[in-house]
């Protein structure tokens, strides 16, 4: 079975086509990274996964769940989005117990105060905390309940070395533990280190998807930086850039 | 019901948190209390309320409900990405921003007014009027805000209504009086009025300080017409469907709202 299943998903944005017609299949216990430049629809993508962004058209199915019919599936889903801002007023602790009240289940959010050094700044409201230790408390919020699957937009942009240790040695335990992985990142090292599996979007269409090994074989460059560049060039040639 | 409680619990907490919100009803308690204090003369002291509350109360309510909707639109996400359905989630919203505004003013009008022996009926209407005005203009700021991602626009379309109610509307009513002095206009009137949540809202206290032939045409005539149960009825339901209207729309809208 396929953690998360996308069928011609397209998704428009007035005049914009954001997504056209992708198609996806995301397997359990599998560290899938998606990327491509900017505005190549990987936000957009991620959102209609989560029901932030309601699609054109498409379907979408998350554990066998249509996400179209009901919003329980979110409860397998652990959510990290791109910039933490969080409510002002609330002191982290007040946050966190805000969101296990809401999903009204029990969570070790212990653990991932622990992990990130966050205890010094339980009763601190939001509104003061730096940037990095926000997606700190925006990874506990995601990692605290026990998911089938997490989605993570760029997760590591703010961390200090330290954090991104621990984060990258948390998500390969949540892999081994069976759970789905996805993330969007423009460090390649990271996804070097970490994805099995690339998804390479492009003017919203995937242009890629296979192992990390093999899209560089594909492209025949040694990274996966340069990869890419080959891949947008040659893509830039077909469309007549 | 027990998440759109629950929802309902956290935004109101983190509303009541704003300073503002403080600084809001200390503004209105002592201004009354100052007011009461210093006039003497209790209807007096209501009608100058009623001025402060009609222009200031809507405006603020633009203002405050609208800049709090767009400064929390991270946290917005963080609760949609749960398993919560979106009009609860707006619903939660709407209440959790307005309540407390609504609540801070109203304490701030009555309990002085209370202590200064005002008169019950006359006080729990201006109360009445400055919470409906804010939860009116609340609903209707967080209807732009949703419906315009650019925090300009939101604001602007929210100021444009108030400029409409409070400014341009005794102007407009004004003109159709003098350009219709001939005519048996007094239905014509009533019906404008009913377009009006501020001018309503005026009319709700005007009719109850026997002061109505100075407080503009459509005071007068609301006395004569609905000195009644009719009348006040048609006040309550049109302020009513003043809230609801915006509210719904916006619900519908963030139903739809890609995020």
């Amino acid at each position: 079975m396929f953690s998360v299943e996308i069928e011609d998903l397209h998704k428009r944005f007035g005049r914009n086509r954001v997504l056209k017609g992708v198609n996806l299949r995301i397997k359990k216990g599998e560290i899938t990274a998606i990327l491509g430049p900017n505005a190549s629809g990987k936000t957009t993508l991620i959102k209609c996964i989560l029901g932030l962004v309601i699609p054109t058209s498409g379907r979408i199915t998350v554990m066998g769940y249509d996400t179209r019919r009901g919003v329980e599936y979110r409860r397998l889903i652990g959510y990290m989005p791109q910039i933490a801002r969080f409510p002002e007023n609330l002191t982290v602790r007040e946050l966190i117990n805000m969101v296990k009240d809401i999903r009204g289940e029990g969570a070790s959010e212990e653990y991932y105060i622990n992990l990130f050094g966050l205890e010094r700044f339980l009763d601190k409201p939001l509104s003061v905390l730096s940037g990095g230790t926000r997606q700190k408390v925006n990874a506990t919020l995601a990692f605290m309940f026990d998911n089938a699957m997490y989605i993570l937009d760029e997760p590591t942009v703010g961390f200090d070395p330290v954090a991104s240790t621990h984060f990258k040695d948390e998500l390969i335990k949540l892999k081994n533990r069976g759970k789905s992985i996805v993330f969007t990142s423009h460090i390649m090292g990271e996804v070097e280190d970490l994805a099995d599996r690339v998804v390479f979007l492009l003017g919203g269409r995937i242009r890629f998807d296979g192992t990390p090994q093999q899209f560089k074989e594909q492209t025949g460059e040694n990274t996966l930086e340069r990869a890419i560049a080959r891949l947008m060039e040659e893509a830039g040639i077909e469309n007549g850039v | 019901m027990k998440t759109a409680f629950k929802l309902f619990k956290y935004e109101a907490y983190n509303t009541l948190r704003s300073r503002f919100i403080s600084g809001y009803f200390l503004f209105f308690l002592l201004f009354t209390s100052a007011l009461s204090y210093f006039t003497g003369d209790v209807s007096k002291v209501l009608i100058s309320l009623l001025n402060v509350v009609i222009l200031f109360v809507p405006l603020v309510s633009l203002v405050f409900s609208s800049l709090f909707f767009y400064s929390s639109r991270e946290f917005t996400e963080i609760v949609l990405v749960q398993p919560v359905g979106r009009r609860v989630v707006y619903l939660s919203k709407v209440a959790g921003i307005s309540l407390p505004l609504s609540l801070s003013v109203g304490l701030g009008i009555a309990l002085p007014l209370l202590i200064f022996r005002a008169s019950p009926v006359q006080t729990a209407l201006l109360t009445l009027s400055a919470m409906y005005l804010t939860v009116i203009f609340s609903a209707i700021a967080l209807m732009f805000s949703v419906m315009h991602d650019d925090r300009v626009r939101g604001l602007a379309l929210g100021l444009a209504v108030w400029i409409y109610a409070s400014v341009l509307y005794d102007a407009f009513i004004l003109f159709v009086g003098m350009a219709f002095y001939d005519y048996p206009i007094e239905g014509l009137v009533i019906l404008l009025s009913v377009l009006n949540p501020v001018d309503l809202a005026r009319i709700l206290m005007v009719m109850n300080l026997d002061i109505a032939a100075l407080m503009g045409y459509t005071g007068a005539l609301f006395t004569e017409f609905a000195s009644s149960l009719k009348g006040y009825a048609l006040i309550f339901l049109s302020l009513t469907l003043w809230f609801l209207l915006p509210l719904m729309v916006g619900m519908e809208v963030f139903n739809r709202k890609d995020f």
